[in-house]
């Protein structure tokens, strides 16, 4: 009864993969509050896509993708460009973390355009591929290069060297 | 990162996003219900104007009289429907009531008369949530026939949507209960098995599909013998397991009944969710495997990691787990979380005859 086991599907899928979608959804947009929403709405359209997405081998990926775009549109909004709090500090959590290496991430990650941002979250943190990358962003391996290679300069000019990065390397 | 070192980047990634993070905001309750509004108000827009038009025919009963030239079958005694052991159906009432009560399974409608390849009441699977209700009679074994019985909301019309390019028409039908009645034919899915719909004494729409079996499994004839037999009205179907203490903001917004089970081995599994506060807890209930793991695990084997992983018991026989999508609700937090609310369910065993309709106490 396909219809009858969709919703047990869909909140088993959630149920096990919503912490690792938040944490996708964190490094692409910096804010909890909208973690959240990027998070909520994704699940969203997976569910509505349900049908399909249970028949696909590759679920993370398919969520993976829909997360990037809807962070992508959200960009592209109006209603996103009017609420951007322009030089706003990316909230910031307590706890047991190099808080100043932390600041100094999110800072370099949020001065990137969206596409590269995006590009970097994929290709170094979920470690995909060129043509992994590709798909998840619907561009050609070409495009996914030169915004890898953009963004990697930027955040070579922005970002200062950790010292346990800089120890080893003296 | 002085250098374009990828590690490092990975590591600051990886380390930034492994940070505290608040409590999570989202829910899967939330996304269920609002992907199924988004579904509901696809097909509306799908149906467009040309279906709206058949609609207005339809429920003038133009294209339904008998004789004018579209298919009507004859309705003759078909030997192989039997009256089932179900419970007595209920005399059409007028209106489906609102329920405030202790079985969150309670559809609105009934299978009064199955054919003898069904395994009667308890072979039938129900589902209720936010896409309405839907009742599954099968038979056993591969490409088993089945029917499936659902009604529409109060005041909306079926849609006439099928796959881009397809046919989607209607063709006349003898009454269903002295009631208007009409077939749905397509050579696509999901209209191209029988499909029949028919008004309901409540003024709602009802519709009922067969597929699989033997052609003769699920003709015609059948449905429309299976349709007339259709019982209204509100009636609780006894649900494997009884909480115990919820708090009043607990509310059970989808259920789901299976039988066989939805992965395909028991006899039978359970699916339930409840809500309070904007946040969801679920629970799946199935006869307890020897052998099976302790705690669920993903289709693929998978362990279920996110923020609230599943807890397990079993009793009588029965595994209950029960888990969460995101954060618990507050109410439920205080209490004691998902370890207090397995110690409030009871699993009261795998034979249905054991089962309750005093389910939320």
């Amino acid at each position: 009864m396909a219809k009858q086991t969709r919703d047990e599907e869909f909140t088993e899928y959630v149920a096990s993969r919503s912490g690792w979608l938040r944490k996708v959804a964190y490094l692409l947009c910096g804010d909890w509050h909208r973690t959240d929403d990027l998070v909520q709405e994704t699940i969203t359209k997976l569910y509505v896509n349900w049908a399909r997405v249970a028949r696909v081998e590759n679920r993370d990926g398919y969520a993976r993708r829909i997360l990037v775009n809807t962070f992508l549109a959200e960009q592209r909004s109006p209603w996103w460009r009017r609420t951007v709090r322009a030089g706003a500090e990316p909230d910031t959590v307590a706890g047991g973390v190099d808080l100043d290496a932390s600041l100094d991430l999110r800072r370099a990650l949020s001065a990137l355009p969206p596409r590269q941002r995006a590009t970097v979250v994929l290709r170094y943190y979920c470690d995909l591929s060129i043509e992994q990358a590709a798909e998840a962003l619907g561009c050609s391996s070409g495009n996914v290069k030169s915004q890898s290679s953009r963004a990697l300069d930027a955040l070579r000019g922005s970002l200062t060297a950790r010292p346990a990065v800089a120890e080893r390397m003296s | 990162m002085t250098t374009a070192d990828p590690h490092d980047l990975a590591t600051r990634l990886t380390d930034l996003a492994d940070e505290p993070a608040p409590p999570a905001g989202f829910d899967a309750g939330r996304s269920m219900a609002e992907g199924a509004a988004r579904l509901r108000r696809r097909k509306l827009a799908v149906i467009g104007a040309v279906a709206a038009a058949t609609a207005a025919v339809v429920t003038g009963g133009t294209l339904l009289l008998p004789g004018n030239g579209t298919a009507a079958p004859l309705r003759p005694a078909v030997p192989a429907v039997a009256t089932t052991t179900a419970p007595t159906v209920t005399p059409t009432p007028t209106a489906a009531p609102d329920r405030t009560g202790a079985d969150p399974l309670a559809p609105e409608i009934r299978f009064g008369r199955l054919p003898d390849w069904a395994s009667g009441e308890n072979g039938v699977s129900y589902q209720t949530g936010f896409h309405g209700v839907e009742l599954l009679a099968s038979g056993r074994g591969e490409n088993a026939p089945s029917l499936r019985l659902s009604q529409f909301p109060a005041g909306s019309r079926p849609p006439m949507a099928g796959p881009p390019g397809s046919d989607v028409r209607t063709e006349a039908a003898e009454p269903v209960g002295g009631r208007t009645a009409y077939w749905v034919v397509s050579d696509a899915p999901p209209y191209d098995t029988p499909t029949l719909r028919w008004l309901t004494p409540s003024g709602r729409w009802a519709e009922l599909s067969g597929s699989g079996g033997r052609p003769a499994d699920v003709s015609r004839e059948v449905l429309h013998d299976v349709a007339a037999g259709v019982g209204y009205g509100t009636w609780d179907v006894p649900l494997p397991v009884r909480f115990s203490g919820l708090p009043e903001a607990f509310e059970a917004t989808n259920v789901q009944l299976s039988r066989p089970g939805s992965d395909g081995k028991g006899a039978w599994s359970m699916w339930l969710m409840l809500q309070a506060e904007s946040r969801t807890v679920w629970f799946t209930v199935k006869p307890a495997a020897p052998g099976a793991p302790a705690s669920p695990t993903g289709k693929d084997g998978s362990p279920l990691t996110g923020p609230n992983a599943p807890l397990c018991s079993v009793g009588n026989g029965v595994q209950v787990c029960v888990g969460a999508s995101a954060d618990l609700p507050p109410s439920l937090e205080r209490l004691g979380g998902l370890p207090w609310m397995l110690a409030h369910t009871t699993a009261l065993g795998v034979d249905a005859s054991t089962w309750t309709t005093d389910v939320m106490r």
